[in-house]
């Protein structure tokens, strides 16, 4: 996976490509740091590029979800296509993160 | 040797006191001159450690050493008889010395000598005359590091033991043999199921139950992430499932109650995805609810169909609802549940199985062979292209439901009237009540005791016989007596005659030299006997009822040959392939090229005799005893290849499948002189017979087509 961060203002965009899964979980955790550090108030993530996401990856959407609960900033999530599509389809998270 | 705090001598760059475990370090000083060894002992003592040893010269070291190894080695390199580098090529050499280390010391310092000490194997150098500081901070730091990787290695040790102990208490929350063939028997049904814990331990679960008024429960898991907590996770959930008994039969509120009652458990991040579907297996209706878990598959009917299984996974939102759906898995049909792994995983070309790509090769499997076995084909794939070890764990299950009707699969009747089973037992067998459970759709079972057997031979007639069963708990003479009993015309037919054994006796056992008996291992339970037995009799019926057909053809229109034939020995396999020839004018051509086929299946396949080991089998007449030693043994027993026969218009194509590992086709099928030679000489033969001869898989899989 990789990844960048596009901000303007109060509004980030996370650009997101390659395959998301369990092994991702160091580098997803620091762009949760760096969101948190950086003064969002609304943030969308872009799966645009995103081929494959796993359970994992799921579960790491959560924990973001949460943060922005806490923190009073809006996740959102777009993008999705192909199998991350499904995925957050099958499991209904696509409802949950809507925004 | 007592010390008081003014002799004591600081160790450079340390304040703290030593921990405990290197001031007790055991300290070996080896030196020829007794004043060395009073200096360095004192400096040591001093450094703050009691725990010191001496020895004299370098055979003394070796012989102390091999008594109790030390934590650590000050070694001179000048010594008689044996020098200190022979002492570290020694110590070096054995492996429980191998990482000991080992401070030499020596007077006379130059560049190649300290090349040569350290060639040798040692670990550091100090130089004489000896610097008491400089000594005591290397002895200090090399007993740290030794320590250090001493209690990292432990605590490595420790975790793997723990992981592994998880995935083995994650291997027990499976479902018991008792339990699957209890749901087997309830739903009809044969149950193919497969799980591999990934290495890194993950926390896929399945399992299934009986419930009240013919109904059974089937469920897969997977909790997300790895390790340890992953696996707490798995066993929490396992536990929370006992609570809710009273909803197992409602999947919606089943998936609810779970979820309610772990929200706020799993740590953030974490949940199950999961399918729970319940069975009424006399109405075939299938109700199911899903929690995000894959789709799971239905096939074995007209259409292969997913099941919509979203909903939110398990432990996220406290109020998530789930909803109940139906659908139908008719006798026939099968229901395939797995977890993500199987459609996340790469296929050789670098892309993602997917769902469609996992359905292909389910289908394609589905064709290989029998649908009760589809599973197994469909991994053997999936693993060939695939890293020994899976990056998550692997869970697939499948519910095949046993064909009713007069189809492919089922027992054919006959105007006489379903196919009939005698079973032969003894008062008192352990097996008695298993017979009376014999009984499966389209199959009509007799228990017998052996006092009463002629009398029933002797009023019924034997058109429907489709298999005898003997039990064989009571030894070897009482089931001599039972087999005797039997219709010569029978046996002399074909007819499967199974010996069902209490446990697996020895080899020598007077028990396994029954000719023509196939051999079942009774602890298997009564839900694989009737499995075995039913197949048997269905493959018995159906070559009967190929003969019947051959036999009462005209000329010029042959019978309906189509189909799947199992055999598992020489005997059948021949039978077979002379059967299969009526149906030309001129039959043998192919009654020889397809014994050889068959026989190929059977030796090198199912038996697993290799070409060279056969050539000298048979140099020796030693063939006929390996075969039947190999077919008796617990090993091979169960071991069938199979033909799918398929007619089109002016041609037959056999496939033949066996279960062996196959062999290098090539090397014989594209060699003109095969026919000189000693092996490779039947497929030629079998080649010439055919109009064509395709190998393929590893070769354990022949294409054979003979045009009419």
């Amino acid at each position: 996976m990789e990844y960048r961060i596009d901000k303007n203002n109060g509004d980030a965009k996370v650009v997101f490509s390659g395959d998301i899964t369990f092994s991702e979980n160091v580098s997803f955790r620091q762009i949760l740091k760096e969101l948190a550090e950086g003064n969002v108030e609304a943030c969308t993530f872009d799966l645009t590029d995103v081929g494959m996401v796993d359970s994992a990856g799921l579960g790491m959407f959560l924990i973001a979800k949460e943060q922005a609960d806490t923190a009073g900033w809006k996740l959102s999530v777009t993008g999705a296509q192909g199998h991350v599509a499904s995925m957050l389809k099958l499991t209904k998270l696509s409802d949950l993160l809507a925004g | 040797m007592t010390e008081t705090a003014q002799d004591s001598i600081p160790v450079p760059g340390r304040n703290e006191a030593l921990p405990e475990g290197v001031s007790s370090a055991h300290i070996l000083v080896v030196d020829d001159m007794p004043i060395m060894r009073k200096m360095i002992g004192m400096c040591l003592h001093r450094g703050g450690f009691a725990n010191v040893t001496y020895a004299e010269d370098g055979d003394d070291a070796l012989k102390q050493i091999a008594a109790s190894i030390p934590d650590l080695i000050i070694l001179d390199i000048n010594m008689p008889r044996l020098s200190g580098y022979d002492v570290c090529r020694q110590l070096r050499a054995d492996p429980t010395t191998s990482r000991l280390p080992i401070l030499v010391q020596s007077a006379s310092e130059t560049a190649e000598e300290r090349v040569e000490v350290f060639a040798v194997g040692a670990t550091d150098f100090v130089s004489k005359p000896i610097n008491h500081p400089e000594l005591l901070a290397r002895v200090c730091m090399h007993l740290e590091n030794r320590f250090l990787i001493r209690s990292l290695t432990d605590f490595q040790d420790r975790m793997q033991s723990e992981l592994k102990m998880a995935r083995e208490m994650q291997h027990s929350l499976l479902p018991e043999n008792d339990v699957i063939e209890t749901v087997q028997s309830v739903g009809d049904a044969s149950i193919e199921a497969f799980y591999k814990a990934s290495s890194e331990l993950g926390g896929d679960l399945w399992g299934a139950w009986p419930l009240p008024d013919d109904r059974l429960g089937i469920y897969v898991l997977d909790v997300t992430g790895h390790g340890v907590g992953a696996a707490l996770n798995t066993f929490s959930l396992h536990a929370t499932m006992a609570r809710f008994d009273d909803k197992k039969t409602d999947p919606a509120a089943f998936l609810a109650s779970l979820n309610s009652s772990l929200v706020g458990t799993f740590q953030l991040g974490r949940f199950a995805t999961m399918f729970y579907g319940v069975l009424d297996c006399k109405t075939h209706e299938l109700t199911y609810a899903g929690a995000g878990a894959p789709r799971p598959i239905i096939f074995g009917g007209s259409k292969v169909r997913t099941l919509d299984s979203s909903g939110l996974p398990i432990a996220i939102v406290k109020s998530a609802t789930y909803e109940n759906l139906t659908d139908r898995l008719e006798p026939g049909e099968s229901l395939f549940c797995y977890s993500d792994v199987l459609i996340e995983a790469e296929k050789p070309d670098g892309s993602m199985i997917g769902e469609d790509g996992l359905i292909e090769w389910l289908e394609h499997a589905l064709q290989q062979g029998e649908r009760q076995s589809t599973i197994g084909r469909l991994l053997e794939r999936f693993f060939e292209g695939q890293d020994e070890h899976l990056p998550d764990d692997l869970t697939a299950v499948a519910v095949h439901r046993v064909a009713h009707d007069n189809g492919r699969e089922g027992a054919e009747t006959n105007d006489n009237g379903p196919p009939k089973v005698v079973a032969v037992t003894t008062d008192g067998s352990p097996f008695f009540d298993y017979y009376e459970k014999l009984q499966a759709p389209g199959l009509v079972v007799e228990r017998t005791l052996l006092a009463d057997i002629e009398d029933i031979l002797r009023k019924r007639d034997h058109v429907n016989l489709s298999a005898v069963v003997i039990d064989g708990a009571a030894g070897f003479e009482t089931a001599q007596r039972k087999h005797a009993i039997i219709d010569p015309e029978f046996l002399e037919d074909g007819g499967p005659v199974i010996l069902v054994l209490d446990g697996e006796p020895d080899h020598d056992d007077p028990i396994l030299s029954f000719n023509r008996v196939k051999y079942f291992n009774g602890q298997k339970g009564v839900g694989a006997l009737r499995r075995f037995v039913a197949q048997e009799a269905d493959d018995f019926v159906r070559v009967c009822a190929l003969r019947a057909a051959l036999e009462s053809s005209a000329p010029d229109a042959p019978p309906d040959m189509n189909g799947v034939f199992r055999f598992a020995s020489r005997r059948e396999a021949q039978k077979l392939a002379m059967m299969f020839s009526q149906v030309c004018n001129d039959p043998m051509p192919l009654a020889i090229g397809l014994s050889e086929l068959f026989l190929n299946a059977i030796e090198h396949g199912c038996l697993e005799i290799g070409h060279n080991q056969k050539g000298e089998l048979i140099e020796n007449g030693e063939l006929a005893a390996e075969v039947a030693r190999r077919r008796n043994s617990k090993e091979y027993r169960d071991r069938y290849a199979s033909v799918q026969v398929q007619q089109c218009e002016n041609e037959l194509v056999f496939r033949v499948t066996d279960p062996g590992p196959g062999f290098d086709f090539a090397a014989y099928i594209g060699d003109v002189n095969g026919h000189e030679k000693k092996h490779g000489r039947g497929i030629v033969m079998a080649k010439g017979c055919f109009s064509r001869l395709v190998y393929q898989g590893n070769g354990n899989e022949v294409e054979a087509v003979f045009v009419l």
